[in-house]
């Protein structure tokens, strides 16, 4: 779609990762080819695509999740605004601090809902008792799930119920204070009422901080994202406004995909 | 290709669309034949034919509407669906007007004060245009829906023509009032008829390429 210089420039100025052309292989296996585009500032980015189409190894790779997979490699830049976050010299921990992730299950770990949300900060170092009690409340605050957990945070995060469990592991990874949080189909094992929840979550999110989320739910990425990225076969077949690209998408594969006769 | 059941919902959506427009273009002849001779049975078929565009285009928005819910289109199919409804919207209007028009034939004293030219005229390429539209519909023809839309002028200019006239001569010849007065408000309508043929040349853009245009 073709966009006014203006808007261009605005577009390059509120970005917060800019990929330029990433290509990622396992092996000799090319997943991702030659991927290009720049995710807005304080957004939340769609990345939608058939099973397959490399949606996740995409998503892993803006905190180099992928690093722990034999024979993974990377090819072309991935700026997060000064820093390219392949370079050799990158402290993969301080990345990991900027870019949160939450994953399809909710994976909270066995202690208690405080302790859950403690972890991060107190793996960063000291802080007394009640900095880590007010980070905690906000942290808890910004997940939505303060309200539903202040009289037992010290209850265990399995007590929890899925959509509260993946709230809990949303409030962890805010705990740290990332600027990008990449959501792995954050909704996918929830019902209806837990999905509407993370989703009303993800837009009060991105008052604060970028979003990037997989998913495959089509109206889900209709319903909250900004922007949305699809790839097909590991290659990006069109990036645009969500709004285009749900109701005008330029590309046949695209209106294809969406309206389900592929994939 | 997946989605065979809500592709054929859609198909069948389009077929009700073509039948109400072939139902309008013989409403227009109607109009036409009862402008002429003042023939009560084709007024009363008019009449008839309205009824049945009304429930056809209350099916079609129904439809739609349950389509959009339980399919939740997007893209193209999202398109079709709201052009869909547009169209449905403008066939119900024109069967609306041709009823104003055959209450106007119905009015007219006999013989005629002129004999009738540009009307037919207009006629013709509101219904040619009508007929476009609906073509490029079946066949996804863009380029046809854009040229439906200039003909709108020459609908717009035989009006203006047909005005002209009647209104100098009902002011040479005042007995010639009531003959001229219902062909006067009779070319208005078909006007309108053309520009809702328009409205659907335009729903048949937006459902090919999403623009919208504005005629």
């Amino acid at each position: 779609m073709a966009r006014g210089r203006k808007e261009k420039e605005e577009m390059v100025e509120n970005t917060r990762i800019d990929l330029q052309k990433v290509s990622i292989y396992y092996g000799n296996l090319h997943v991702i080819k030659n991927v290009s585009f720049a995710v807005p500032d304080r957004q939340i980015t769609a990345i939608i695509g058939p099973s397959g189409s490399g949606k996740s190894t995409l998503l892993r790779s803006l905190n180099r999740m992928n690093d722990h997979i034999p024979g993974a490699r990377v090819e072309g830049k991935a700026m997060l605004g000064e820093l390219n976050i392949y370079d050799s010299g990158v402290d993969v921990v301080s990345l990991r601090r900027r870019v949160g992730m939450v994953f399809q299950r909710p994976n909270p770990f066995p202690k208690s809902i405080y302790d859950n949300v403690a972890y991060g900060p107190r793996l960063q170092g000291r802080i007394g008792k009640p900095q880590l009690d007010e980070l905690v409340e906000r942290s808890l605050r910004q997940a939505a799930l303060w309200d539903e957990v202040k009289d037992r945070l010290h209850a265990s995060g399995f007590d929890l119920s899925g959509g509260q469990q993946q709230r809990l592991c949303i409030a962890r990874s805010l705990a740290v204070g990332p600027e990008v949080l990449l959501m792995d189909e954050p909704a996918s094992a929830l019902d209806p009422a837990a999905t509407a929840k993370i989703e009303e979550l993800m837009l009060q999110l991105k008052e604060d901080l970028t979003v990037v989320v997989v998913t495959h739910n089509m109206q889900q990425a209709a319903r909250v994202s900004d922007r949305t990225a699809f790839l097909l076969g590991g290659e990006l077949v069109e990036f645009d406004d969500t709004k285009t690209l749900f109701t005008a998408p330029a590309d046949k594969r695209t209106d294809d995909y969406i309206s389900g006769r592929i994939g | 290709m997946l989605r065979y059941n809500f592709q054929n919902e859609l198909t069948e959506l389009h077929t009700r669309l073509l039948f109400m427009g072939g139902r309008i273009e013989e409403m227009l002849n109607l109009s036409l034949h009862a402008l002429r001779t003042g023939d009560l049975a084709a007024s009363d078929e008019v009449l008839r034919i309205e009824d049945e565009i009304d429930k056809l285009a209350e099916e079609v928005d129904a439809r739609s509407v349950e389509l959009i819910a339980k399919q939740q289109p997007v893209g193209q199919d999202l398109r079709r669906l709201i052009g869909s409804m547009r169209m449905a919207i403008d066939m119900e209007r024109v069967a609306d007007i041709n009823v104003n028009i055959v209450e106007q034939a119905n009015l007219l004293p006999r013989p005629l004060i002129k004999p009738l030219v540009d009307i037919p005229r207009m006629i013709d390429v509101s219904a040619s245009m009508f007929q476009d539209a609906l073509d490029a519909l079946i066949n996804s023809n863009c380029e046809l829906a854009y040229l439906v839309l200039q003909r709108d002028d020459v609908v717009d200019k035989l009006c203006e023509d047909i005005i002209v006239e009647l209104r100098e001569i009902m002011i040479k010849d005042s007995n010639k009032v009531s003959g001229a007065l219902p062909l006067f408000v009779a070319a208005i309508q078909i006007e309108r008829i053309a520009d809702h043929a328009t409205n659907i040349a335009e729903s048949v853009i937006y459902i090919c390429n999403g623009k919208r245009v504005k005629a």
